[in-house]
């Protein structure tokens, strides 16, 4: 079995970018520990500041949710977040309360004049800041194009200030700007050319095509290819890469058919060698990450970047203070 | 209504008046070695400096915990040899990640660009 040229390269960390669009990034890590991938995930998930609502007072409310069902719906509405860098947080913001360097405020008065019951949505919420908007929720839930906060019948009455702030997800996950940050390990698939070339040959071409929809024996995404010519099976190289930059469980689906097709090549003879093997390689991570609709996945990624390289740099400037100190003698004793 | 009991959320991440970020303790017995205590951070900064500090052939051993899981701080042992000392090996370990994340940041935007521009 062969391994890849650029395997355990060590050196400079890589990025791929394998898939972009609105809401999605899929992009490759290249020659990171896991530890670093890892780190990088969570923060992704918890620590990428985004502004949600965080106060609200109500000020009417005749409809059918009591005052905190609806604020606690509002929290959850995302916001176009981008500026949020821009923000002080409310804890650190000089003001005693809110100020427009800490606070978008938010005003929602409708009153219910139909017949018969109106949605009210994340539409209907006015907001201070041009850039600080509900996001554009257009072909998701309600035909309006807004996320629904209440269902008003006639004569009902909604009116509410709330007040916006920064935050991020480890404090509540309403500041979480992603759906999912999916990461695994990206694989390899190794053909035991010699065992497969002992297969019959309907058999191989089941292998690389299976007719039915019948999984598990099925090879997902077709990645193989019979060469009439060389009478061998290859790796479809140029399809892997775009099967695992489209579905992160790509090489989950490929160790199950490995499996199935290694299990049936053993049916009569346990001894009978592997056909097909996934391989991890636990130096290359490939990441699915998914935004919320709050800001750009790209951005996402690089400001989760900024984050972890700023709690490293904090943590250094720390314990460097530390030694300073002590060689002034005072401050904490560093072992030197 | 009242959450008596509740934590204040941001317990989580703002350090509380008079303890400092880091704080370092010596160790009684043993020589370069000691712990760090990291107020208001947890497994993603440990794991990824603790492993950092594994790539230093100085360090003789590298470990992180947090203690308590309401606890919002982290503990990283550090013992090196003779040659270096935990402060050092904490430095350079930091200077390297800092390095690794901005060619990786670097390389990411060029990427992005690139992605972006195929995509027009
Ligand atoms: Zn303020």
């Amino acid at each position: 079995m062969e391994r890849g040229k650029d395997e355990r390269l060590g050196g400079e960390p890589g990025v791929e970018v394998l898939h972009l669009t609105e809401d999605r990034i899929t992009f490759m890590l290249n020659n990171v520990d896991i530890s670093v991938a890892n780190s990088l995930r969570r923060v992704m998930l918890a620590e990428v500041p985004t502004m949600a609502i965080d106060l609200v007072e109500v000020k009417e409310n005749t409809s059918v949710l009591h005052d905190e069902f609806i604020a606690h719906r509002l929290g959850l509405i995302p916001l176009r977040s981008e500026m949020a860098a821009q923000f002080n947080y409310a804890r650190d913001c000089t003001c005693d309360d809110s100020c427009p360097r800490c606070s978008v405020k938010f005003t929602l008065d409708v009153k219910c004049e139909e017949a018969h019951r109106r949605n009210i949505t994340s539409k209907d919420l006015v907001s201070e800041h041009p850039d600080v908007v509900p996001i554009d929720a257009d072909g998701l839930g309600d035909d309006l194009g807004g996320i629904v906060i209440v269902k008003m019948g006639r004569g009902q009455e909604l009116r509410i200030e709330a007040i916006a702030r920064k935050g991020i997800g480890k404090e509540h996950a309403k500041f979480n700007p992603v759906g999912t940050v999916a990461m695994c390990a990206d694989g390899a698939i190794d053909l035991n050319h010699d065992a497969l070339s002992t297969l019959p040959l309907d058999k191989i071409y089941e292998f690389v095509n299976t007719p039915t929809d019948d999984p598990p024996g099925n090879c997902p995404a077709k990645v193989l290819l019979y060469n009439d010519i060389s009478k061998a099976i290859q790796v479809n190289e140029q399809a892997v890469d775009e099967e695992k930059a489209r579905d992160i469980n790509f090489f989950d689906k490929m160790a199950y058919f490995a499996e199935w097709w290694n299990d049936f090549n053993q049916l009569k003879d346990k001894t009978a060698p592997e056909l097909i093997r996934i391989r991890d390689r636990p130096d290359r991570f490939i990441y699915s990450v998914e935004s919320t609709g709050v800001m750009p996945p790209a951005l996402i990624a690089k400001v989760a970047i900024d984050v972890l390289r700023e709690k490293v740099n904090q943590l250094q400037r720390e314990v460097a203070k530390g030694v300073e100190d002590a060689m002034d003698g005072h401050g904490y004793a560093m072992a030197m | 209504m009242s959450h008596a009991n509740r934590p204040e959320s941001w317990e989580l991440v703002v350090l509380p008046d008079g303890t400092s970020k880091v704080a370092f303790e010596k160790d009684k017995k043993v020589e370069n070695a000691g712990r760090f205590v990291v107020e208001r951070e947890d497994h993603t900064l440990g794991n990824l400096v603790r492993m950092q500090l594994l790539e230093d052939t100085r360090v003789a051993f590298a470990g992180y915990r947090m203690p308590h899981p309401l606890e919002h701080k982290i503990h990283i042992e550090v013992h090196t040899t003779a040659n270096s000392n935990p402060a050092d090996a904490m430095i350079l370990a930091c200077n390297n990640l800092i390095d690794k994340l901005n060619r990786m940041e670097e390389k990411f935007d060029a990427e992005v660009a690139r992605k972006q521009h195929q995509g027009l």
